[in-house]
This record gives structure tokens, C-alpha cells and sequence, in this order.
């Protein structure tokens, strides 16, 4: 099968690309696309422009926008509600199956979570330590990975949010893009704007940090400089552990993070990648291809989606080593 | 054998010992214990030292026998003077030798020149037959011999001037000196060498027996001796006889042309040239410069081991060295300093010298192994850092996109509504309809889930309909101020209080040259609506509103803020307007953006336009806007006539007694008092208050000359004397009349006569002293009061320095000398006038979240954020006041200085780390450090005062000018301190008389 691009993609910038968690077919923008048969299964309007967004069941549907809400919304039913709100815009929102939360991470530097049964049902409000600015949350069964401006990371149990489990600095120099944390629960990958990216390890034992490193991706030789693009976006493999990285470059590149090799890399977007998403079970590969403002106002190609199917191999690490 | 059982054992104390028998010499035996701790000083003889004399020379007192010491040398020296009317010359030297033998254990020293002496001695009589076999000279020559090197050249010179060849001493020393060598010869194994040097060394039993054929005396001690000799010999040299035998087939002596200490012409070459041979030099050395006595191979060759000393002057020694070349001739043995020639580096010219450097080592040619670098790669972020670092804070492009699509927003309804609007008049009924219009272009969003929605929508169009919507409320002014405590319905009347535009209260002026209506800017001109009067409401989060500055500033005029409408309002800024103390009626004027410049003369002018009650109803405004007056030149001729000491000058043509008439009324010019940029300011008399005979003190005023024209001051100065109540009120200027005309504006007000504050600093100064600090306490608690209260009435000075405080020491019949804040008992007569409110702002006039940035040149006497560049709006005051404060307190302007401070955030814990500033100058030990610390502290760091950082701090300064005020009541009359004494002698000191 071939990669295929979606019909009737969002008409504006595309900040965020998910499956569903518990159905492999259906991708979520601010509209819900299913992708097997690429149709449109619904869409919303949340009024404001989103910036990340979720699911739970397959049809229901949580989004954070600048409007600093909330909303969650049912696609079969079309029953939609504000699940609260931020004082400042969303940026990032993530579902937890475990504890069946929402955790939304904002610019008003704070991290709260949300029971998804209850209309504003907010659970706690954590306030980030160095008072920063929420640029990207991860979550993997009780962690949760919390990236802050000035390059600050907290790692928390998503049960007991009150205590910091740890709190780190980005092994980056620069801004953090994206975090997001291995299936496998044993740590975490996160991009910057300066064309890196780091993977790091949970167990703060010296043995396990001594694993841990970055490497630079997503440059590009134009007239004799290493132009250094940012890497918007990272995705695990569901099953395998390796990880897909996009980057303002429009290119993807898919990295076996075990073995330090680049698996694939795929031709090149028309614009930059905006957010990547395997489904659940590593069959697809959703690339939003959507200008993400690097370079502030300019003329852009039109924003698309493209839905790559992941063939068995194409994402298995080359020398499997077992997983640790 | 170590040091000390070497002198024990040559000690002549034993023998010394055993010869005395007799009671009195046993006494006479001196203790070894005398001269134990000097035994390692002195030097053995071979035939031992005396015990008294060694006693004498360590025990006894080392001054008193320096100068027997300097007797004995004085009392030789004499006889050597007579020497040669002696009969035994050489008996003398031989006493003075032994004299200093005995009295110089240690041997040769610079004190006892022994050397010196046995040189001059044995030189002295080489020629004098009489010595030639005299025992005494020899013995003088061995022992010269033994501090110069006894070598058996020393035995051929001797022999060949025939000096002890009678005596057996001299085969005997000779025979030693040569077993001696045989013997190093043998545990070196360096035969060849020692042969080449001492070529008798295999046949020194000659020496013997030729003694014993001179019959040297005593001949029979020297057959003894050699008889003695020869049984050692045959004992020791048995079983070397082989190596010494074939030592001597060694090839070097094939070889006659090799020359010792020549240099060979090259490394085959079997010959060398003796570089030491004086005509020959020449020749072979011809780089030789004359006078160099080093000469570092001129064979330029690596393999040269050692430099061979040359004497270019060399007559001495030559023949030495040659050793077959002994003459009858050489009667010349050489001094000991001569021998040592090449030890002495002969004195050179250092300027311009390179010292010889230790030879490079030899470099190997491989290369060498390289130091591997990472390669240097020319690397470019595609991203524009600067866009995303932003003064220290981080944007994501999520953010900045955010902010875009807010200005862009923003843009699109300002064309809207011009569109819209351009062909409407400007009427309130119109507006409705436009209204109208634009809700029906726009999505259907009912109105009431837009109030009720606490976070509207972006989108643009609904967002208008919103505000249209709170604009076409009836408005209901009577709400305004109080109620702000009501829901969303309410939050209009927030509304109503700022866009005031349609009052029914007000007098709408409707001449469009007043009306501040005709604006264009960048997108073309486009006559204001109503609407476009809206003020901008900032709520909304603070990052879309720091940056869509750039939007604001290029606009010059917003028309209307669309982002700060779409925030969920809050009830919050709406009280902080209501606090304002003085609440004025709406004003006619558009609010410029935030932040602005206060200045603007656009500004200004629609200000001044749109006031109610208007400007030409305050009392003694005088408005000639419509003719000119051009006095100015006039007014400075005058002034500059008068004489500085206040005397008219006779010889002027210009008369001076004439009157400057300003609409109706008449005034004298005098002296000039200042001058700034925007004006002068001149003493005038007044002549409504000058009669005839007498001079009303009222007559004297001070009257600022602007141009252009300005009526601000009067106004600023009008609206304080509204807002502020007595006594506070006497600290600012009064202003009488402001007569405005086209070109010039004069500001008549009234005249102190006791200089600026500057004044008072710089007489402090001439006396090399600052003021006192309970005087600068007393100033200070002044000013603090007058920045309270005007900040308070809600203006900003904007100019706060030493130069616009005049100080207010008015004569008072009542006057207490201990001091009273609230100004009785004749205090309020003292203090301080504050002028010059030409840059002052009246804040009540804009928005209470309103900032202004200065557009004139900054120093270091204006506040950090005007110098930086950064909005700003009470701090001008206070580092004004803190200015002003530290320029009485030091006689210098401050300076400031950055410090970190780490201060504990509440929320989380941690800490964070702030900028702070500090004056440069330290507080003096005896001043209240504390009080001034924390007054500086709350002055320079306003927005830290609060947790909030919000601003004005006046309830803080006051309460630390209450402390201020406490320490002067306690203070004000302890011996030394009196304030009273002070301000007095200031008065007297400070009091300016005008004449005429």
C-alpha cells in the first residue's frame, strides 16, 4: 500500500496528528479521519485554534486551544463540553488509559488533570517549579514527562502529581519541541529546535544515565553552511521502540535508538512536519506536513496529512537486540 | 676519616703537651674546647699548628683582634716598604708569611691574602742569587705552589732558574708530586694523556739521583728518602708494569702533528693546529675580534666539544705549553691570577648583547604527529533565534503564531470598520447600523452566548460583534465609577468609563480642528468614528500584549485593540481605575497607544483641547493663540543690561525701566534666573503692585518664557493646586497667569528667593564639606512628601532633580526648634518648591495600565527604564527623588550599579534570582545606613517593593518617611544636630537679595 494523502485535510495549520488509542483507525486532527478508508468521520469546531489534542475511545475526542479550554466532544453523538480551563492557551494535552485522566499542560506554567467522566472536573493544578512556560507533556502508563521553557524537564507519577519524582535539565542547549516517552517506559526522547535530539533514561542510576545521549538530525547543506532546522515532532514504534523524528525540514527520519542508526528516511514533505503519530499498532505512520511559523509569516504550502503504511520490517531495529 | 679526627690528629696540642713539663706551661695549655667549634676552619699543616696561637685566634674577643690583625698587617707592610735597605730582604716576607699563617688558620682569605703575599714573595726574588739555595725561598715557592697547583712545570721553572736545586727539598717535593701522579695515572687508567702532560712522569727516580749529583743539601735525608722510594715502587708498580709499558705504544704518539687543544681542520685529518700559538693566529683565526676572549668556534662545527680559550694578548704561558720548548730564558713564572686568566671574562659592552643561548637540539625531520580537531563546521540555526528568544523569555512558534494570528486579527477589523465606516458620518445612529451591518455579515452568534461565554472565540468577526455590541448598550453613565462589582452584564459600564466619547454630559465639540478627528495612518487616511476612540483594555495574557507592541508603536493610534476584548474580562483593572482618587470627566480625546510618549505635542495639544471645564476657563489663562508677541529677544536684551549684581547698568542705552506688556497687564524686566531648552526664566516686577513710593513684595515674580508656546506647565501646575491640600500645596509652584500667545507663552509665578537645592549642595561644597545629614533628613521627608502627594493627585514630575527643588525658608514669627511632621509650629514655612512640571503627566488622563516611553536623550539622571528604553511610568519620580536624595548626601550625582538578588519565591520554593540597583556610593558610617539603604532600595527597585510589583508605592514611602520623621523628632535638637541652627544658617546662607 501505498503513502496516501488525506482528502479534505484542515484548512489551517496542523498542530497535532493522534490515533486513537484503542482503535487503530482513526487519526484525529481537529476532524477524524478514518484513515483505512480515508474519509472524514467528523469534526468540530472548537472555536478557537487547537494545539494538541486526544482521544480516548475512538470517538471521543479532547482538544486545548488558545482559547485556554478544554472541550472534549463526541464524534458519533456530536455532544461536545468544556472540560475547563487554563488561564492561558493549551499546549499540550495528553489521555491516560490507566487512570482514565486528561492531562493538560499550558503557557499559565501549569500541568493539571482532569477526570473525563465529569464536566469540569479539574483533579489538581501543578504549578511548574521554575514557573515556566508548558511546552510539551509525554505520558507512558503512571509517568509523566513534563518539558518547560528554559529547558527544564519534570518527571512526575501521573498518581501522586504533588511530589516531583525528578526534575532535570534538557541535555539540549536549545528550546524543547517535542517530548515523548518510550513504550517500553524506560525513558524518554525529546527534540529541540536546533536539529537534536536526546534520549534519556528514567532510572537515575549512574549505570542506566550513562545511556543516555543526543545526535544531531534534520540538517541540510545549502551553499556550504549546515543549515540546522528545529525537529517539531517524534513518535515511537508502538511495538519495535524505535522512533520516527520530523523536523522543519520536511524530511522523517526513522531511528533505531538502541543500536544509534538512522533505519529509513523518507522522501522529502512539502513543508515542515508538524506532528507524527504511529497507530497502535505500528501499521501506520500519520505525518502532518503543515508549516509550523519558523520562520513567522510567510507563504506556505497547503497543509496535508499523509498516512504512511509501516511495512513488518521498516521499523524493526536492523541487529534486534531485546528490548531492555 | 671525617673533619673532625683530621684536625684532632694534626692538632699540635699533644706535642705541645708532652714537651711541657713544668707546672706554668701546664696552665699555659690552652683547652681544645677553645677552638673546637671552629676546627672545621682551620687548615692542617703538615707540620701542625700551635695550640696557643689557634686558642688565641678563636677564643678571644674577634674585635680586639681584628685589630691586631690590622697592627701586625700595618707593622709588615712598613717593613716591606724599606725592603731593599734590608740585608735579608726576604726575611720579612718569610716572618710576614708565618705570621699569617698563624693568625689565618683558615688558609686563604680575603683578609689574609696569603696567596697574594706567597706570590709577591716568591716572584720578588726569581733573579737574587743570594735566595737561590736558600731553604726559606723554597719552602715560600712550595707553599705558593700549593694554592696554586704544584705541577712539575713549577720544577722546571725553579730548575731552570736555578732556585733550590742545592737543596733536597726541592728532588724530594719533585719525586712526590711526580709518584703522586703515577698513582692518579694508574686509577684513572688514563695513561696517554698524563703522559702527554708530564712526559718525566716514567723516569722520576731520575729526580733523585740528579739531587744526589747536585749533592743537594742534606744529601744524606735525600738518600734516605730515595732509598725509601724505591722500595715502594717496586712493591706498587709490580703488577702495573704491563699497562704501563703498553700504554706507552699508544698511536698518539705516531702522531707528532696532533697539537694538545688544537683544532683539527676536519674528522679525518690526522694533523691539528695549536690554536693557542701566537704567530699563528693570524693565519688560522682571521674573524678574531681583538679584544673578545671567547671565541665560540669559528669552524662553525657541531662536533666542537669545548671552546678553546685564546688570549689574544697571550704573551704568558705559551711557551708552557709547549713543552720541548723550555728556554734558559723563562724567568717568568705568572701570577696566580694570570694562570687563571681564562676564568676572567673580560669587561664588554652590554647594551645591545644577545646572551649565548644553549644550542636548539637538533629538530627531527619527520613531521610532527598532529592534534586531531573537530572539524569546524559552518552551522546556521534555520530558525531566527532572536524571534524566539525574546528579552530573556522563550516563545515557541506556537506561540508566536498565536500572537500573529492576534495582530492579524486585529488588522483585519480596523479595515472592517474603515471600510465600513467611511462613508458614515460622525453619528451615533450610524454606528448602530453599522452595527447592524457588520452582525449580519457575521456568523449568526446570538449576542447573549457571547456575554455569557466567559472566553470568546477568536474569531474575528463574532469578536467585533462583541464589542459592537457593548458599544451599543445604553450607556449609563451614572454607574460608572462605583459599581464594579457586578457580572458580565456590568462589565459595559467598564466600557462606559473609558470609551467617553458620545456623553451626554459633555460639551461634544464638533469643530473638526479641535476634535482630534483627522488622523491617517498607515493604511491610508480614514476619518475616526466614534469607536475608534476605544480605549485599549489590557487583560488579556501578557505575552500577546508585549509583543504586538510593534504593531502598536507602528500604528502611532490604535483605533482598536481586538485582543484585549477577547480575554475573559476581568473586574480587576476596573477597580484599580476606580481607586484613582481623581476620577475626571470624560475627556475628548483618543488614547494613544501604550505605551507612548507623554510628551507628544499631538498629544498635548488634543489634551489641552479636549478639557472640561476648557483651558480658557481656568482663572488667569490668557489666551492670545491668535496674535504673536515675539518678546523674547527683548526680554533677553533687557536681562542681560541688568548687571549680575543686580545694578542697573548706567552706560546702557536700552532702557530698562521699560515695561513688557502681556495682555493687560505690565512688567519690568530684571535679571535672568535660568535657562533650559524650552525657555528662560526671568525676574519681573510686576507693576500692578508698584505704586509710586513704595515696593509690594508681591511685585518681585518669576516669569517662564517658552517657546513654542506650551500652556501644560499651567495646566499640570493648575490641576495640582486642585487636587492637593494645604500644607502640602506651599511645596509646589504657584502659578498666577499664563499668558499664551502663538509664538511664546509666559508663565508668571510666584519668586523664592533662597536658590535650589543645588545651591545649597555647592555651598556645602565650597566648604569642603555635604550637608548635614539631619538637614538632608529634612529635605528629604519633604520631598518624599510632595512625590506622595503629587503621585497621589495622579501626576508624574518627570523631571525630579536637585535643580527644580527651590528651597521654601520663609521668615516666620513663630518657629519651634523642635521639629513638628505635620508642619506646626512654624515648620510648614520650611521646605521645599518643587517647579517645573513641564514634563509632567497627568496619569488620570489615560488608562490606568497606560506606560510612556521618553523620546528625549537619556542619561544617567533619568530612570533605568527610560535610559533602557523600556516603558515606565512612577519610577521617573522616584529615581528622581533618589537622585536628588544622593546628590545632597554625597555632592555627587548618583550612579547606580546592577546587583543580583536572590529572593525566595512563595509558590514554589525555589529561588529566583532578580536584578537589583544600588547607588555606587556607599552610605558613611555615621549616617542612619539602614534608613537610607531600604529609602534607596524601595527608590531604584519600585516593582519590587510588592510581590505584585504593581505601582505606585506611595503608601510604602510613606511609611518609611514616617520612620524618617521619628528620627528627626528624636534627633532634631541634640548638640550638634540642631535642625533649627541648620536651616537657619541655610537661610541666611542661601537668601538671594534682589535689587531694583
Amino acid at each position: 500500500m501505498q503513502q496516501f494523502e488525506l482528502f479534505d485535510p484542515p484548512s489551517d495549520a496542523i498542530s497535532s496528528v493522534v490515533f486513537s488509542p484503542t482503535s487503530p483507525i482513526h487519526l484525529l486532527t481537529i476532524k477524524l479521519y478514518n484513515v483505512e478508508e480515508n474519509s472524514l468521520r467528523g469534526s468540530y469546531n472548537h472555536d478557537a485554534p487547537v494545539l494538541d489534542c486526544c482521544m480516548s475511545v475512538e470517538t471521543h475526542v479532547y482538544s486545548g486551544g488558545l482559547d485556554h479550554c478544554i472541550k472534549s466532544f463526541d464524534v458519533n453523538t456530536h455532544n461536545g463540553f468544556v472540560v475547563g480551563s487554563h488561564q492561558n492557551a493549551v499546549k499540550c494535552i495528553e489521555y491516560s488509559i490507566e487512570n482514565n485522566l486528561i492531562v493538560s499542560g499550558s503557557w499559565d506554567q501549569t500541568v493539571r488533570t482532569w477526570d473525563v467522566r465529569d464536566k469540569d472536573s479539574q483533579t489538581g493544578v501543578y504549578k511548574m517549579e521554575n514557573s515556566a512556560k508548558i511546552f510539551a507533556i509525554s505520558l507512558v502508563s503512571y509517568r509523566l514527562v513534563v518539558a518547560t521553557a528554559s529547558r527544564q524537564f519534570y518527571i512526575y507519577d501521573i498518581r501522586n502529581m504533588s511530589d516531583i519524582l525528578q526534575s532535570r535539565e534538557s541535555s539540549l542547549k536549545f528550546m524543547t519541541r517535542c517530548v515523548k516517552c518510550m513504550p517500553n517506559k524506560q525513558g524518554y526522547a525529546c527534540s529541540s529546535i536546533e536539529g537534536r535530539v536526546a534520549v534519556e533514561f528514567f532510572d537515575p542510576s549512574p549505570e542506566v544515565q550513562a545511556r543516555k545521549y543526543a545526535f544531531k538530525c534534520h540538517r541540510k547543506m545549502i551553499d556550504g553552511i549546515d543549515t540546522v532546522y528545529p525537529v517539531n515532532a517524534l513518535a515511537f514504534h508502538p511495538t519495535h521502540g524505535t522512533f520516527a523524528s520530523g523536523g522543519a525540514d520536511g524530511v522523517v527520519n526513522i531511528w533505531d535508538g538502541f543500536n544509534k542508526k538512522r533505519l529509513r528516511q523518507y522522501p522529502q514533505y512539502p513543508t515542515s512536519i508538524s506532528s507524527l503519530d504511529f497507530n497502535k499498532d505500528g501499521q501506520y505512520l500519520a505525518i502532518a506536513s503543515s508549516y509550523t511559523f519558523e520562520e513567522g509569516e510567510k507563504d506556505h504550502p497547503p497543509d496535508s496529512v499523509f498516512i504512511r503504511p509501516i511495512n513488518e520490517n521498516e521499523c524493526k531495529p536492523r541487529h534486534l537486540t531485546p528490548l531492555p | 676519616m671525617d673533619v673532625y679526627s683530621l684536625i684532632n690528629h694534626n692538632s699540635p696540642s699533644p706535642r705541645i703537651h708532652h714537651s711541657s713539663t713544668s707546672q706554668e706551661q701546664v696552665n699555659c695549655i690552652p683547652e681544645f674546647s677553645s677552638f673546637e667549634h671552629q676546627k672545621e676552619n682551620i687548615l692542617p699543616l703538615k707540620q701542625g699548628r700551635s695550640g696557643a696561637s689557634l686558642s688565641r685566634v678563636f677564643s678571644g674577643d674577634s674585635y680586639s683582634f681584628g685589630i691586631d690583625l690590622q697592627a701586625g698587617h700595618a707593622q709588615f707592610r712598613a717593613e716591606l716598604e724599606t725592603l731593599n735597605e734590608l740585608d735579608d730582604p726576604f726575611d720579612v716576607y718569610h716572618r710576614y708569611i708565618k705570621w699569617t699563617i698563624e693568625n689565618y688558620p683558615q688558609g686563604q682569605t680575603p683578609q689574609s691574602n696569603l696567596v697574594q703575599l706567597l706570590e709577591r714573595a716568591s716572584l720578588s726574588f726569581i733573579n737574587d742569587s743570594r735566595y737561590k739555595n736558600d731553604p726559606r725561598y723554597l719552602r715560600c715557592w712550595l707553599q705558593y705552589a700549593n694554592f696554586v697547583g704544584k705541577t712539575n712545570q713549577l720544577f722546571d721553572f725553579l730548575k731552570i732558574n736555578e732556585i733550590g736545586i742545592n737543596l733536597a727539598a726541592y728532588y724530594e717535593e719533585y719525586a712526590e708530586l711526580l709518584e703522586s701522579m703515577e698513582s692518579i695515572s694508574d686509577k684513572l687508567r688514563l695513561p696517554a694523556l698524563l703522559l702527554y702532560y708530564y712526559p718525566d712522569t716514567g723516569s722520576f727516580s731520575e729526580i733523585f739521583i740528579s739531587g744526589i749529583n747536585q749533592k743537594a743539601q742534606p744529601l744524606e735525608r735525600l738518600i734516605r728518602r730515595y732509598k725509601q722510594f724505591k722500595a715502594r715502587l717496586n712493591s706498587s708498580r709490580q703488577e702495573n708494569i704491563h699497562d704501563f709499558e703498553a700504554s706507552q705504544n699508544l698511536p698518539h704518539n705516531e702522531n707528532p702533528h696532533r697539537t694538545i687543544l688544537g683544532i683539527k681542520s676536519s674528522a679525518s685529518s690526522t694533523q691539528s693546529i695549536p690554536l693557542n700559538v701566537f704567530n699563528q693566529r693570524n693565519s688560522t683565526l682571521p674573524n678574531i675580534v681583538g679584544s673578545t676572549t671567547y671565541q665560540h668556534g669559528h669552524f662553525d662545527n657541531h662536533n666542537e666539544k669545548f671552546s678553546v680559550f685564546y688570549d689574544p694578548n697571550g704573551e704568558l704561558g705559551n711557551a708552557a705549553l709547549v713543552s720541548g720548548n723550555i728556554s734558559s730564558s723563562w724567568n717568568n713564572y705568572g701570577t696566580e691570577i694570570a694562570n687563571k686568566k681564562e676564568n676572567i671574562r673580560d669587561a664588554e659592552k652590554w647594551k645591545g648583547i644577545t646572551l649565548p643561548q644553549a644550542r636548539k637540539p637538533s629538530v627531527p625531520t619527520t613531521s610532527k604527529l598532529k592534534i586531531y580537531h573537530d572539524e569546524l563546521r559552518n552551522e546556521k540555526t534555520f530558525v531566527d533565534l532572536n524571534t524566539i528568544y525574546v528579552d530573556g523569555n522563550e516563545f515557541s512558534f506556537e506561540e508566536l503564531r498565536a500572537m500573529a494570528l492576534r495582530r492579524n486579527s486585529i488588522i483585519s477589523i480596523s479595515r472592517n470598520n474603515r471600510m465600513c465606516v467611511d462613508n458614515d458620518e460622525n453619528n451615533i445612529n450610524e454606528l448602530i447600523t453599522m452595527d447592524q451591518k457588520l452582525k449580519d455579515e457575521s456568523e449568526p452568534i446570538s449576542p447573549k452566548k457571547l456575554t455569557k461565554k466567559p472566553s470568546p472565540t477568536i474569531n474575528t468577526k463574532a469578536a467585533l460583534a462583541d464589542i459592537l455590541e457593548i458599544f451599543s448598550q445604553p450607556m449609563n453613565y451614572e454607574k460608572s465609577d462605583d459599581d464594579t462589582d457586578e457580572d458580565d452584564i456590568t462589565s459595559v459600564s467598564r466600557y462606559d468609563k473609558l470609551f467617553i466619547r458620545k456623553t451626554p454630559r459633555n460639551n461634544v465639540i464638533s469643530d473638526e480642528n479641535i476634535a482630534p478627528s483627522n488622523y491617517s495612518d498607515n493604511h491610508g487616511n480614514f476619518r475616526m468614528v466614534p469607536f475608534e476612540l476605544l480605549t485599549p483594555i489590557q487583560e488579556t495574557s501578557r505575552e500577546y500584549r508585549s509583543n504586538s507592541t510593534s504593531f502598536h508603536q507602528s500604528d502611532g493610534f490604535i483605533t482598536l485593540d481586538l485582543g484585549s476584548v477577547t480575554g475573559t474580562p476581568k473586574v480587576k483593572n476596573v477597580k484599580q481605575f476606580g481607586e484613582s482618587l481623581f476620577m475626571k470627566p470624560p475627556l475628548l480625546f483618543s488614547v494613544p497607544s501604550n505605551p507612548c510618549n507623554p510628551l507628544d505635542t499631538r498629544l498635548i495639544d488634543q489634551v489641552l483641547s479636549s478639557l472640561n471645564p476648557s483651558l480658557a476657563q481656568y482663572p488667569g489663562f490668557y489666551d492670545l493663540r491668535g496674535e504673536c508677541s515675539n518678546n523674547h529677544a527683548k526680554l533677553e536684551r533687557i536681562a542681560r543690561n541688568w548687571d549680575k549684581n543686580c545694578r542697573r547698568r548706567t552706560s546702557s542705552a536700552i532702557n530698562l525701566d521699560e515695561p513688557i506688556r502681556l495682555f493687560n497687564d505690565s512688567f519690568l524686566i530684571r535679571q535672568k534666573l535660568g535657562e533650559g531648552a524650552y525657555g528662560r526664566v526671568y525676574r519681573v516686577l510686576d507693576l500692578k503692585f508698584i505704586s509710586e513710593s513704595q515696593k509690594d513684595p508681591r511685585a518681585s515674580r518669576a516669569l517662564k518664557l517658552q517657546m513654542p508656546s506650551t500652556a501644560w506647565e499651567f495646566y499640570i501646575i493648575r490641576k495640582l493646586h486642585e487636587r492637593i491640600i494645604y500644607p502640602t500645596i506651599d511645596s509646589i509652584i504657584t502659578a498666577h497667569s499664563l499668558y499664551c500667545y502663538k509664538d511664546e507663552s509666559y508663565l508668571l509665578t510666584e519668586l523664592c528667593s533662597h536658590g535650589t537645592i543645588v545651591d545649597a549642595i555647592n555651598t556645602a561644597k565650597r566648604e569642603n564639606s555635604t550637608m548635614d545629614e539631619i538637614l538632608v533628613i529634612f529635605f528629604t521627608i519633604e520631598l518624599m512628601k510632595i512625590v506622595e502627594a503629587i503621585h497621589e493627585a495622579g501626576i508624574i514630575h518627570g523631571d525630579i532633580k536637585a535643580d527644580n527643588c527651590l528651597l521654601r525658608l520663609e521668615r516666620t514669627a513663630e518657629w519651634d526648634s523642635q521639629y513638628d511632621p505635620s508642619g506646626a509650629r512654624g515648620w510648614s514655612k520650611k521646605g521645599i518648591k518643587l517647579i517645573d512640571f513641564g514634563r509632567a503627566i497627568d496619569v488620570t488622563l489615560f488608562p490606568p495600565d497606560m506606560k510612556f516611553i521618553a523620546d528625549w536623550r537619556c542619561d544617567d539622571q533619568n530612570c533605568i527604564e527610560m535610559r533602557e528604553g523600556r516603558p515606565w511610568k512612577w519610577q521617573a519620580d522616584y529615581y528622581g527623588l533618589a537622585g536628588v536624595i544622593h546628590c545632597m548626601l554625597h555632592n555627587e550625582y548618583m550612579q547606580i550599579t546592577p546587583v543580583r538578588m536572590d529572593i525566595d519565591s512563595f509558590s514554589s520554593g525555589a529561588t529566583i534570582s532578580t536584578k537589583k540597583y544600588k547607588p555606587i556610593q556607599s552610605f558613611k558610617r555615621y549616617w542612619q545606613g539602614n534608613l537610607w539603604a531600604r529609602l534607596f532600595d524601595m527608590l531604584l527597585n519600585p516593582s519590587l517593593v510588592r510581590s505584585d510589583g504593581r505601582l505606585p508605592i506611595t503608601q510604602e514611602l510613606n511609611s518609611i518617611r514616617k520612620e524618617f520623621e521619628q528620627y528627626l523628632i528624636d534627633n532634631c535638637e541634640k548638640i550638634g544636630k540642631e535642625l533649627k541652627a541648620q536651616l537657619k544658617r541655610l537661610e541666611v546662607n542661601s537668601e538671594i537679595n534682589y535689587h531694583g
